[in-house]
Parts: structure tokens; sequence; C-alpha cells
């Protein structure tokens, strides 16, 4: 018969004197830098577009670059991907040294409770589990560098130089797209995150169809989508006139601008649905992102142009009252205006409308989360039925992804500002506006019940003088914008 | 939105050229921050858990250290590689223009 094992395992009475603050503190740390390099990638994939397009500098040399920039982002991806297997390894390795801690202190607390006249026992229950835990913690330190081996690190070190690592890189000349989650946007925005440019390149060039509405996508990608659809419908013969017509009014429209300097994002481009969104700035980097939604009878044919104007005239009033803000402006005609009187005075365009304007600001907003980029300030500007819409958006189940709302010539909202779901809400409504004195579709959004901030309006306003740089509307609409407190 | 490839084309802005450069540097100094981090985070690995383990653990975030590094340099290079692609090309641009001007102008 052999004697009972009276001493407590080393690895027990190590697992006991664990510094498990300082092991959390350098999990932690590990946690920041995985989580900073998704929107590294991100810039540093701007810079690759930048060069890709072409605009500023062309020719073999630039050839050369763009290609060691794809391939340096290639790189950036799967290094992303293997660091964060490997942070869930030191997760999970804080979790089982806390576990086997409390386990190696609870079994020395019972060794040293002996009883009077009594010897001491060893707790074999508490220490075989403290043993596991132990084990567990070994496992899981092995885990965090086996996670590292896609990137050829070997026996703990990494690859000798770039070249090394490139040539254990996978998918850096990706062959097939994966077309990706159709939604919901935060679906999408996480999906493609997750690709490396050169698979995200191969998938706008394969369906620029698909991804060019896709809420969710970064604004450059469904850009480059868009535009790669707006000059495939210039170039065939077969397109629809009418469609032809209005490809020709945005392909105008954004060489006009662009030669004036501005940065121009086609955001939407479905010319079969007559439905066309056109930013002015970055809807990516912006600090404020201005999104109006207009009202009856407006078209990419015939109003982009008027709409493009009042864009601008709302990012110079913002600029104006926040000279040093990131602004980007959209007109979103992403929805069927009505047109004809059974349109006109029925809700039905703007239940359909609002659906899609909810998930187009969810997609604005999961692009930048999916990336951890800085949110940008949010804000709707909803003219004459393009507040109906506002309304119906806001009926979307989920909170509607907007900071401010601002609701100009509205003819009536079903409820109240707090239904908006923004924290702000703002409104101007002129005296002689005729739309607005109709209530067709509800309460008068000036009315004190409704409990909006009232916006500066003009005996000149009307209904269609709320974009007028010479009217006090504008400005304030600017100041909304912006974000200035009490922009009143 | 043309492309940098196209064989008829020779394009150089050199301010926005230089900005990439920039923005180029400014990522790498980052990611040398970050594999500092990890280095950090290495040794208190090895100190907090101590023994076989703390040092598997540590190795672990040492390879961290070493693939943001690896990043980080090429980032680097290729800031330095574009920054001189410009300057070597406005010295070229310069050398042509005193040839054809008659009057010889030194590197800028």
């Amino acid at each position: 018969m052999t004697a009972p094992l009276l001493e407590t395992p080393v690895q027990v009475r190590m697992a006991a004197t664990w510094d498990l603050p300082l092991l959390r503190g350098a999990v932690g740390t590990l946690a920041g830098v995985a989580e900073r390099l998704p929107s590294w990638r991100v810039r540093l994939e701007g810079v690759a577009r930048a060069v890709d397009d072409g605009d500023s500098w062309a020719g073999p040399a630039a050839l050369e670059a763009a290609g060691a920039l794809r391939d340096l982002s290639a790189a950036g991806w799967a290094v992303e991907g293997a660091l964060t297997d490997s942070l869930a390894a030191f997760q999970r390795l804080c979790a089982e040294a806390d576990r086997a801690q409390d386990l190696a202190r609870e079994a020395l607390v019972r060794m040293e409770a002996v009883p009077p006249g009594g010897q001491p026992s060893l707790p074999s229950a508490t220490v075989a589990a403290a043993l596991d835990a132990v084990a567990a913690v070994g496992a899981a330190a092995q885990d965090a560098g086996r996670a590292l081996i896609g990137v050829g690190v070997q026996q703990a070190s990494a690859p000798a130089d770039f070249a090394a690592l490139a040539q254990v890189v996978p998918l850096a000349n990706p062959v097939c797209a994966v077309p990706g989650p159709a939604g919901p946007p935060g679906a999408v925005a996480a999906w493609w995150a997750a690709l490396p440019l050169t698979a995200q390149l191969l998938a706008l060039r394969t369906d620029p169809a698909g991804l060019g509405r896709r809420d969710g996508l970064p604004a450059w990608a469904r850009d480059r989508a868009n535009r790669l659809l707006l000059a495939e419908a210039l170039a065939a013969p077969a397109t629809d006139p009418y469609a032809a017509f209005t490809a020709g009014v945005v392909a105008r429209r954004i060489e006009a601008e662009e030669a004036t300097g501005r940065q121009v994002q086609l955001h939407l481009l479905d010319l079969a649905g007559d439905r066309v969104s056109l930013a002015l700035g970055d809807l990516d980097t912006a600090d404020a992102v201005a999104l109006m939604v207009p009202g009856i009878h407006s078209t990419p044919g015939d109003d982009l142009g008027g709409l493009v104007g009042d864009a601008r005239a709302v990012a110079g009033a913002a600029g104006e009252a926040a000279p040093a803000l990131g602004l980007a402006t959209m007109v979103w005609l992403g929805y069927d205006s009505p047109s004809g009187a059974g349109q006109v005075l029925g809700r039905r365009n703007a239940v359909a409308g609002g659906a899609v304007l909810a998930s187009a600001l969810s997609g604005l907003a999961a692009g930048r989360d999916a990336v951890a980029a800085p949110e940008a300030r949010t804000t709707v500007l909803a003219h004459s039925y393009g507040t109906v819409v506002v309304d119906e958006a806001a009926d979307v189940p989920g909170q509607l992804d907007a900071d401010a709302l601002v609701l100009l010539g509205s003819p009536g909202m079903e409820e109240d500002a707090d239904s908006l779901e923004a924290p702000e809400v703002y409104d101007a409504a002129a005296p002689d506006d005729l739309v607005v004195a109709s209530r067709w579709f509800g309460r008068a959004t000036a009315s004190e019940r409704f409990g909006s901030t009232g916006l500066p309006v003009d005996p000149d306003t009307g209904h269609s003088g709320y974009y007028d740089p010479d009217l006090p509307t504008l400005a304030a609409i600017g100041r909304v914008v912006a974000g200035v407190p009490d922009p009143r | 939105m043309s492309t940098p490839g196209h064989p008829d084309v020779l394009r150089l802005r050199p301010d926005a050229v230089l900005a990439l450069a920039g923005e180029l540097t400014s990522l790498a100094a980052e990611l040398h921050e970050d594999a500092d981090s990890s280095r950090g985070a290495a040794g208190s690995l090895a100190r907090a858990l101590d023994g076989d383990d703390g040092a598997t653990a540590a190795s672990a975030a040492t390879a961290w250290a070493e693939l943001g590094q690896l990043l980080a340099e090429r980032a680097d290079a290729l800031a330095r590689t574009v920054a001189g692609a410009v300057r070597a090309s406005l010295d070229h641009d310069a050398g042509i223009a005193g040839s054809v001007g008659g009057h010889p102008r030194g590197p800028r």
C-alpha cells in the first residue's frame, strides 16, 4: 500500500501565482492590434485604388506600383484573418487561466485547512480540475501560434521578408468571384470587409449590376460597379432609348461636377427602374452626410441637374457653418417618385420607398461599422412627398440610421416627431406653401403637437424655395447638416 | 476613371501621388507602433504565465509583432519608392526642359 500523495503538483502551484491582470492587459493589447488592422487595410486599399484608377498616375511604373499595393493588401488581409483566429485562442487562454487559478487556489486553501489532530489531505478532484484547466491554457497558447501557420509562421518565427510572406498568402490572384449575401446590409458589409482587395475588384468586374445597388457595400465599390454599368449602357446600341437618355444625363452630370474638381460617387444606377443616387464628396469618409429625398414628379433624366445643384447648395451652407468638416451630399432618387394623381395622393410609393430608404441608410452605417471607420453624422433632407417617404421609412422595423431629419414643405405626417426615430427632427413650413397647407398626409409638421424644431422660412419661400441660397432656410439646413447646436 | 497601365498614357500629378506616398508612410508608422505593442504584450505574457505556457504564448505574440513589422516595412518601402519615382520623374522632366530650352538645369 502506498502513502497518499500529499504534495500539490507544481503546475497547480504555478497557476496559483499567475499574474492574471498582466495577462489580461497583454491580451487586451493584442486585441487592440487586431481591431485596428481592418481599418488599416481599408486605408491601404484606398491608396491602392487611387493608384489603380490611374487618374493621378499612369504608365508602366504606376502599373507596377498598383500591383505591389494589391499584393500588400492581400498580405494584410491574410494576416488580419490569422490574427483574428490567434486572438480567439488568446482570449480562450485568458478564460482558462482564470479558471485554473481559481481551482489552484481552492486546492491550496483546502490543503492548508488541516483539521485539529488530523493530517493534510489532497483535494484530488479539485487538483484534477485545476490540472485540466492548466492543460487547456497550454493548448490555447499552442493554438494562438498555430493560427499563424497559414501566414508562414514556422516554429514561432514569421517569414523572413515580405516576399516570403507573399508566397504563402492565399487569394492574391482569385480566379472566381463569390456572390456574397444579398442582405441585410450588416451581413453584406461584414462579407465585403472580409474580402481581400483583389477579390473585391474581381467581384465588381463580375457582377456590377448585383453589387452596384447592394446596401452595405462601401460607396467606393458601388461607385465603381455603377460606373461600369453606366459605360455599358452608353456603349450598347440596344439600350432602351429612355434608359440611354437617362444614362447620358448621369454621365454628363458626373463629367461636369468632376471637371470642377468635385468628387462624385454614383451610388445607384438602376436604369430599368429609373432610379439614380449621386453623391458629391466621399460617403465612406465624410464627417457629415446629407441624403436628399425629393418629392413628386422627380426623375433622374429630368431633375438630376437641378437636384445636384441643391446638393451643392447644401454642401456650401454646411461648409460655411463648419469649414473644416468633411461633407458628402447625396441626391437620393432611389424610390419611384409618384406621378399622376393616383400615385401623388396615395402612400403606396412612399411605403415602398420608405423601405428602400431605411435600407440605404442602414447600408451607409453598416459599411463603416464593418471596418471600424468613424461614424458620420447623417442627416436626411426630405422635401414634400419625400417627407412621407421618411415617415414610412421610420415605420420599418429597426431604428432609422439617421441623426437628424429635416422635413421641408411636408404635406403632413402620420404621427409626431418622436415616432420618426431620429434624435433630432426639424421642419420648415412656409406660410404660403400650399402643399403644407393641404395636410393631405396627416399632422402639420409646424404644429406644436408634432414636436419638431422649426427652421426659419421667408414669405417668398413657397413650396420650392427651401434650398434657395437667397432665402433663410438653406443656411439653417447647412447648420443642421454640420451638427451646429441650435441651428435655428 | 482611367487605368494606370494603358500603354499609350503617361500621367503624373506630383502632389496627388506624393500625398498617396505620405499616406503609405503614415500607415507604415502606425503598424510599426502596433508591432512594438505586440512585442510588449509578448513580454507581459511570458511574465504573467511563467514557464512553458508563458513562453509559448509569448512566441505567438512575438510572431504577431514580426508579421506587423513585415507589413509596415513593405508599406514604408513602397512609400519611399513612390515618392522617389515622383522626384525622379520631375528631375528627368527638368533635365529635358533644360536641354530643349538650351539652359541646362540641375536636378531639382
